[in-house]
């Protein structure tokens, strides 16, 4: 056994600095815990008086009305987040297969991922400003629609890199594998190695819906806000979720609509917390 | 009186500007396993990819030269690229699964190529699978995923998968370097029963397995082929000194 | 793992060296101890060969070990199969050594002296060369030396066959020679044997070389 011949660095200050190391994370991880858990208690505590049957089931009404609920402001995120996934998606996704498999070093490509990222960094509310210049002013008034097409455009680059990501994730070997069966580029492509990567696609696509059905300053200048059942989507402004807490916590001088948009906010991050353990619980079972 | 199932003649390779196989000219025999063998980087895996025309899958390589399957020129612009790869199937190094069941793995390439009922699809898999030595091990299991199986299990399904659409030929590009050693005797052993149906080129770094298996060896070195003999020619008593100093592990 | 190879074959060769040299001297001495009537000598050959039958034991199980741990192909296989079969010829060799030693033995000294054959020197001395030459083809892998050493075969068998009829002579001038003629005459057959011997190592020479590279040319 020969050992070294040079001075040993000292063994306890290695140790001091492990343990502080550990103090400090020890430290951190409380602190993004206790805030977010913070976050939950506010919330919690602010919007749990109003929860009833009647406040998920009512639609709104005007100010002073009494018995106002959300069930239409609820309906109406349902279809302007459908709206945007039925626009965003099929883009997307065949642009994010297109970039992974033929898009490796040509320079149309390059072009396409670089907008994409110049549009995730992009202003929420400048594209709120933006459909509103082009669909709001001609047509002449808000729609449900023109709010779809505004998270659409927030949707469709996070979807499109996503979509990449995973494809990319995929080994050549599946490919050629699938190839040298004789398949076509576009079946292997489309058969195989999409369903090889469909996990990984679907938590991108839950996770952009997750985070646009937040997104407040966009429907402010496309669905607005409207009392009334969703009824002409395509047409008129649309009543949803991020607006009327901004609305009712903040604008409104009564206090039952204080609490009315807490109970809103409170249901509509239950709702974000449920579908992100749906994907973690997905993605869970299809591994290996 | 060799049957020759694959004759290269002239073949050049190359990776954009650069040039990868020199001149390789070459005899396959049918029904033989024939094993090519060489230092890493030397070309043979590249070599072995231009018998299913795989790497067109790469836009900057190029192939000149002929390759002839059963007399037809495979590099020709006319040849049905479709129906070459059903008749040259291939095993890569890492086993590919696909993301479905056992029974639809095998039963993929059928339904490509084939006009087959249920019941003649059913039977057609179990052929595959018992041809690969593999049924006994999954005739319970045909519904789970591929993916749930050994290494050397996943292994021999390509191998089902492979020979499912009764090809001619088999191209193994080192089918047992990621599987653990008694897993890679099972697949010698398949190797050697499946020779008598399919012409067998397996390439491969161990030359052990090289000299278990094969009935003629080829030696590879930097993009040339240096000897190519009946196996047991060149592993007794090389021609040429390459051969001799490669085998005998001086380099490489 | 080629290295071990490498040194597990010089350590082979180093064997088979001890090997020869011991062999070498133990024929070496079954004639002098024929040519000087020396008894003492005679005896101490027959004391050495277990030395030599345990060296080849030795080596053929080295050999064997080698085989099957290292698996060498091409030259490296074919040396160690040469090793092999040329250790055996080596022990054979030494084998005969011992039987002229022990027809020395028989012999009353006195009937040496008066008897002494002259063709037993040369005879004797062309074995001797035969054998040395065979060992140094072996170590020089020098096929065109080996085949000298087969080609030169044919003179011993004439020695041996002048041999023979010198020891009828012999027996038919007097019977009381038949005893020493007959010792004789297994003396020459012995000397015979072990240029047979030498040759066969000669042809695993010639087959490891022809195996060999053909491009590279003998010196």
């Amino acid at each position: 056994m020969t050992s070294c011949n040079f001075p040993k660095r000292g063994l306890k200050m290695r140790k001091a600095v492990e343990y502080s190391v550990q103090i400090f994370s020890y430290f951190a991880l409380t602190a993004a815990i206790g805030g977010m858990l913070w976050i939950l208690y506010t919330v919690v505590m602010h919007g749990m008086s109003v929860l009833n049957w009647e406040f998920l089931t009512n639609p709104s009404k005007p100010y002073g009305v009494p018995d106002g609920g959300i069930a239409n402001a609820l309906l109406g995120t349902v279809y302007i987040t459908f709206g945007a996934v039925v626009i965003a998606l099929p883009p997307a996704l065949a642009g994010g297969i297109y970039l992974a498999e033929y898009g490796r070093q040509n320079r149309g490509a390059n072009i396409i991922r670089f907008t994409a990222n110049v549009i995730m960094g992009i202003p929420s509310v400048l594209v709120g400003l933006f459909v509103y210049a082009v669909m709001v002013v001609p047509s002449g008034s808000f729609s449900g629609l023109a709010g779809s097409v505004a998270l659409a455009i927030i949707m469709l680059p996070v979807i499109l890199r996503t979509t990449e990501d995973m494809m990319r994730m995929v080994p050549d070997a599946l490919r050629e594998s699938a190839l040298a069966l004789g398949m076509s580029r576009m079946r292997s492509t489309l058969r195989i190695v999409c369903r090889s990567a469909r996990s990984g696609l679907l938590t991108g696509i839950l996770l952009a819906i997750a985070r646009v059905s937040g997104e407040t300053a966009p429907l402010l200048f496309t669905a607005m806000w409207s009392d009334s059942w969703p009824k002409q989507y395509f047409t008129n402004p649309t009543a949803n979720m991020p607006v009327l807490i901004t609305e009712y916590a903040t604008n409104s001088p009564f206090e039952e609509m204080h609490a009315a948009g807490w109970g809103a906010a409170l249901i509509i991050t239950l709702l974000v917390l449920c579908l992100n353990l749906t994907t973690r619980i997905l993605f869970k079972e299809k591994k290996h | 009186m060799k049957n020759v199932k694959i004759a290269v003649k002239n073949l050049n390779f190359f990776y954009g500007k650069h040039q990868a196989l020199f001149d390789n000219n070459l005899t396959i025999e049918s029904n033989k396993i024939t094993a090519v063998i060489g230092p890493s980087g030397c070309g043979k895996s590249t070599h072995l990819r231009i018998y299913n025309r795989i790497f067109e899958l790469y836009p900057e390589q190029r192939a000149e030269g002929e390759v002839l399957l059963d007399g037809r020129n495979i590099l020709a612009k006319d040849m049905e690229l479709l129906e070459l790869r059903r008749q040259v199937g291939m095993i890569f190094q890492k086993p590919t699964p696909f993301p479905m069941s056992v029974f639809d793995n095998v039963a993929y390439p059928l339904k490509l190529h084939y006009k087959v009922s249920k019941k003649e699809t059913e039977n057609l898999v179990e052929e595959a699978l018992r041809g690969a030595s593999l049924w006994d091990e999954v005739k319970d299991k045909l519904k789970s995923s591929g993916l749930a199986l050994s290494g050397g299990q996943q292994q021999r399904l390509c191998i089902a998968r492979a020979i499912a659409a009764r090809p001619e030929v088999l191209l193994m590009d080192e089918p047992t370097s990621a599987i653990d050693p008694v897993a890679t005797l099972k697949i010698e052993e398949l190797l050697l029963e499946l020779k008598h149906r399919f012409t067998i080129v397996i390439v491969t770094h161990n030359m052990q397995q090289a000299a278990r298996i094969s009935d003629n060896t080829c030696f590879f070195y930097q993009g040339r082929i240096v000897e190519v003999d009946e196996t047991k020619k060149i592993f007794t008593n090389p021609s040429n000194p390459k051969t001799e100093e490669y085998i005998t592990g001086r380099f490489g | 793992m080629n290295a071990h190879l490498k040194t597990e074959i010089e350590l082979l060769k180093n064997m088979l060296s001890h090997l020869s040299a011991e062999v070498e001297s133990a024929v070496q001495n079954a004639v002098k101890s024929l040519a000087d009537a020396n008894r003492e000598l005679a005896s101490g050959i027959i004391v050495n060969d277990m030395d030599i039958d345990t060296a080849e034991v030795r080596i053929e199980e080295e050999c064997l070990k080698v085989m099957a741990l290292y698996q060498p192909v091409a030259g490296d296989l074919r040396y160690v199969i040469t090793l092999i079969k040329v250790n055996a010829e080596l022990e054979r060799i030494g084998d005969l050594a011992v039987n002229i030693a022990e027809r020395v033995l028989d012999l009353p000294e006195q009937s040496l002296k008066d008897h002494a054959v002259p063709d037993f020197a040369v005879m004797a001395a062309e074995v001797r060369q035969m054998l040395k030459n065979a060992l140094d083809s072996l170590i020089s892998r020098d096929a065109l030396l080996a085949l000298q050493v087969i080609n030169n075969d044919d003179k011993v068998d004439a020695i041996h066959r002048k041999n023979y009829h010198i020891a009828i002579q012999m027996a038919k001038k007097s019977p009381e020679n038949v005893e020493i003629g007959l010792t004789l005459l297994a003396i020459s057959r012995n000397l015979e044997r072990i240029a047979d011997c030498t040759t066969n190592i000669c042809e695993d020479v010639i087959y490891l070389e022809q195996g060999k590279i053909v491009r590279h040319s003998q010196k």
